[in-house]
C-alpha cells in the first residue's frame, strides 16, 4: 500500500507538470500571436492612411505625367489586390510594390518641373514621407512580434499545440526582389 | 588561471563522486541479502528483544516483499510459531493453514506446520442457540488463490481504458476547435497522448483519494517533495542553457544599423542620468553592489544531547550591517550611434572591485581580524566603461522632432538582460555552471525518487 500510494504521488506530480508544461504553452501562444496581430493591425492603420492619399496623389500627377500612365493603372491593379487580399502573405507583396511604386511617383518631381511647382503635390509628398516613415517603424516592430511568434510555435511542445489548432505562420516584411537587385550606375 | 582550471574540473569531480558512489552502492545491493531476508532477520531480533506484537507486525510487512512460495510460507510458520507461544492460538492456526497452503510439496516446513497445527488445542465451537438453524460451513477462500491471483483485468486494464478515452475525446475536441483540418492530425494525434498520458498519470492518487482515506506515509511525502525539486531543478537547468544559448549565438550589432528586437551592443556607458556613490569610498558607478560586514561576538544557546541539556557557547563571525545593490540608465555610444540603456530587470557582471577594511581601501581583507572590524566590499561599474548589453532595442519617435529615440530595455519575450564589463566568456560559463550544477541535482534527485520506490519504508526506517 505503502509503495502504490508512493508511487501515485510520483505518477500525479509528473502528470500535472505535463499538463501545466502544455497549458503554459497554449498561453504565451496566444499572448504571441495577440502581440503580433495587435502590430499588424498598426501597419494596417498606416497603410490605410496611405490608401486614402493615393487617389489625390494620382489625380493630380495624372495631369502632368502622361508618359507614366502604365505606372498609375498599376497602382489601381495593386490597390484592389491589397484590399481583396485573402491572406496577409498576398496582401504584404502588394503593399511592398504600391511603395516601391509610390517612390518612383515622388522622384517624378525632378523629372517634370510644373509637377515640382505645383502645391498639392509638394503637400502630397510631404504627408506621403510621413506616412511612409511610419510604416517602415510599424513594420520593425510587427516583424519583431511576428518572429517571436513563429520561433516560439517552433519549439516543443509548443509546435504540437501550435499544429495541433492554428498551424500558421505570421509573414514578414521582407525587401522585394525588385529591391534586392543591385542598381546599376553609368557615368 | 589556477581558479579557472579548478572551475572547469568542478563537473567533472562532481561526475566522479556521483559515479562512484553509485557503483558502490550497486555493489552493496548485489552483495546484500534480498530485502525480505533482511527484514526477517529484524524481525527476529525484534522478537528476541521482547517486543512479540511489533516482531508480528515486521513479519506481515515482509510477506509483501516475499519473492516466492517458499519465502512466503517459511514467513507464514514464524508467525505461527510466535503467535502459539503467544497462547493466540486462533491466529496460530489460521497462519499454519496458511502455511500449508503454499509451501511447497514435501517440504520440511509442511511437516512442521502439521506438527503445530496438531499441537494446538481444539478451538471451541460456538455456543448454539436452542431454536435456531445452525449456520452452513462456508469454505474460507483459498490462501493461495488469493495470493497468487489469476489473471484478470487489474488496474493496467483500467488506466489502458481510461487512456484511450481520453486520447479519443482530446483528439475529437483538437479536430473541433482546428476546424476538422487533415494536415493537423499527426500533430493532434501527439499532443492527445500527451495529454492523456498526464491526465493517466494523475488518475491513480485522485482514486486513492476518493476509495479510501489517503494515508500519506513519509516515503511518499518525501518521494513527492523530490519529484518537485528534481523537475523543478531539470526546468531551471534548461532554461539557463537556452539562455546560455541566446547569448552566445545573438550576433554583434550596430547601433545604426539595429532593428527592433534582442541584440547585442558593444560600447561606452556614458553618464546622462545621475551617477551612484559608494557610502564607503565614494566611488562613482552606473552599477554598484556593496556589502558591509561587521566582525561580532555572539553567545548562541545550544542543545547538547550528550548531557541533555541546554549550554551556551560563544561564536565570532561576519555579520552584513549594510548591503546595497542599484544601478541607472545610462547612455550607450558605440561608436555609430546612442541609445538609452533601461537598466530595470537587468543582470550586471561587473568587473571593477574595490575593497576597504575598517573604511580603508586594501588590495586583499586580511586572515585574521579584531572584533569589531568593518570590511566592505564594492563591485561596480565606472562611467565609461566599455560594456556589453544583450537586449531587446527598440526606437520611437521623439515628440515634436523628426528624430527617433533608440532604446534598450529587458526583454520580456526572452526573459533575459545582460549588461556586462570584461569578458563574455565570464557570463557563457555562469550559465553553462549554472545549468549543469541544478541539470546534476534533478537527476540526483530522481535517482532518489526511484530509490525509494524500489525500497518501500526506507524513509520510515531511516526515521526511526
Amino acid at each position: 500500500m505503502g509503495t502504490v500510494s508512493t508511487l501515485a504521488i510520483v505518477l500525479f506530480i509528473v502528470g500535472g507538470v505535463l499538463v501545466i508544461w502544455v497549458i503554459a504553452a497554449y498561453n504565451t501562444l496566444v499572448n504571441l500571436r495577440g502581440q503580433a496581430q495587435r502590430a499588424w493591425a498598426n501597419v494596417d492603420v498606416a497603410l490605410k492612411q496611405r490608401w486614402d492619399l493615393i487617389p489625390n496623389l494620382v489625380e493630380t500627377v495624372k495631369g502632368y505625367a502622361q508618359h507614366e500612365k502604365q505606372v498609375l493603372d498599376r497602382i489601381a491593379e495593386l490597390r484592389a489586390v491589397a484590399l481583396g487580399a485573402k491572406d496577409r502573405k498576398q496582401r504584404i507583396q502588394a503593399e511592398q510594390e504600391v511603395t516601391r511604386l509610390l517612390g518612383n511617383i515622388i522622384v517624378w518631381g525632378e523629372n517634370y518641373p510644373a509637377l515640382k511647382a505645383n502645391e498639392n503635390f509638394l503637400h502630397l509628398q510631404r504627408t506621403l514621407a510621413d506616412i511612409e516613415e511610419q510604416i517602415a517603424d510599424r513594420r520593425e516592430l510587427y516583424n519583431e512580434a511576428a518572429t517571436n511568434y513563429n520561433v516560439y510555435q517552433k519549439t516543443f511542445p509548443a509546435v504540437l499545440v501550435a499544429q495541433s489548432v492554428w498551424a500558421e505562420e505570421m509573414p514578414l516584411f521582407e525587401a522585394a526582389p525588385q529591391e534586392r537587385e543591385v542598381p546599376k550606375v553609368q557615368f | 588561471m589556477l581558479s579557472e582550471a579548478m572551475r572547469a574540473s568542478v563537473p567533472a569531480v562532481i561526475v566522479m563522486v556521483v559515479a562512484c558512489a553509485v557503483s558502490s552502492y550497486a555493489q552493496r545491493q548485489a552483495s546484500a541479502p534480498p530485502k525480505w531476508k533482511q527484514e526477517f532477520q529484524r524481525a527476529r531480533q525484534v522478537w528476541d528483544n521482547g517486543e512479540s506484537d511489533r516482531a508480528l507486525r515486521i513479519l506481515e510487512k515482509t510477506l509483501v516483499l516475499a519473492p516466492d512460495n517458499t519465502a512466503r510460507a517459511q514467513i507464514a510458520f514464524r508467525y505461527a510459531d510466535w503467535s502459539h507461544q503467544l497462547g493466540r492460538y486462533s491466529t496460530a492456526r489460521q497462519w499454519y493453514q496458511k502455511c500449508l497452503d503454499v509451501a511447497p510439496e514435501g517440504s520440511d516446513l509442511i511437516r512442521r506446520a502439521t506438527a503445530g497445527l496438531k499441537s494446538l488445542p481444539p478451538p471451541a465451537p460456538a455456543p448454539a442457540l436452542p431454536g435456531t438453524v445452525p449456520p452452513v460451513a462456508v469454505t474460507p477462500p483459498h490462501w493461495r488463490q488469493v495470493r497468487e491471483p489469476a489473471p484478470e483485468r487489474g488496474p493496467v486494464y483500467a488506466a489502458a481504458v481510461v487512456m484511450l478515452v481520453m486520447l479519443f475525446g482530446f483528439l475529437l475536441v483538437l479536430r473541433w476547435a482546428s476546424g476538422w483540418r487533415k494536415e493537423a492530425f499527426f500533430a493532434q494525434v501527439l499532443l492527445s497522448a500527451l495529454l492523456a498520458g498526464a491526465g493517466t498519470m494523475m488518475l491513480p492518487l485522485a482514486w486513492l483519494a476518493l476509495v479510501q482515506e489517503l494515508n500519506i506515509q513519509p516515503d511518499g511525502w518525501m518521494a513527492g517533495a523530490l519529484t518537485l525539486g528534481s523537475v523543478g531543478c531539470l526546468a531551471f537547468a534548461a532554461r539557463s542553457w537556452q539562455q546560455g544559448q541566446l547569448l552566445r549565438s545573438t550576433p554583434l550589432t550596430r547601433l545604426r544599423s539595429a532593428s527592433h528586437g534582442f541584440l547585442k551592443v558593444r560600447g561606452v556607458a556614458e553618464p546622462a542620468f545621475g551617477l551612484l556613490n559608494s557610502r564607503v569610498g565614494d566611488i562613482p558607478a552606473l552599477y554598484l553592489h556593496e556589502v558591509s560586514e561587521r566582525y561580532v561576538r555572539r553567545t548562541e544557546s545550544y542543545y547538547d544531547s550528550q548531557s541533555k541539556r541546554w549550554k551556551t557557547r560563544t561564536v565570532y563571525r561576519w555579520e552584513t550591517i549594510y548591503s546595497f545593490v542599484q544601478g541607472v540608465n545610462f547612455i550607450m555610444d558605440d561608436g555609430t550611434g546612442k541609445a538609452i540603456v533601461e537598466v530595470q530587470g537587468a543582470e550586471f557582471h561587473p568587473q571593477h572591485v574595490a575593497l576597504f577594511y575598517n573604511y580603508t581601501p586594501v588590495r586583499s581583507f586580511p586572515w585574521f581580524a579584531s572584533v569589531g572590524d568593518v570590511r566592505t566590499r564594492v563591485s561596480y561599474i565606472p562611467p565609461n566603461a566599455t560594456v556589453t548589453v544583450w537586449a531587446r532595442y527598440y526606437e520611437h519617435d521623439l515628440p515634436g522632432t523628426t528624430r527617433d529615440e533608440m532604446r534598450l530595455q529587458y526583454d520580456r519575450f526572452h526573459r533575459c538582460m545582460v549588461v556586462l564589463e570584461g569578458q563574455e566568456s565570464k557570463v557563457y560559463s555562469s550559465r553553462t555552471g549554472t545549468g549543469l550544477a541544478l541539470a546534476v541535482m534533478g537527476v540526483l534527485m530522481a535517482l532518489g525518487v526511484l530509490f525509494i520506490l524500489l525500497n518501500p519504508g526506507i524513509v520510515a526506517t531511516f526515521a526511526e
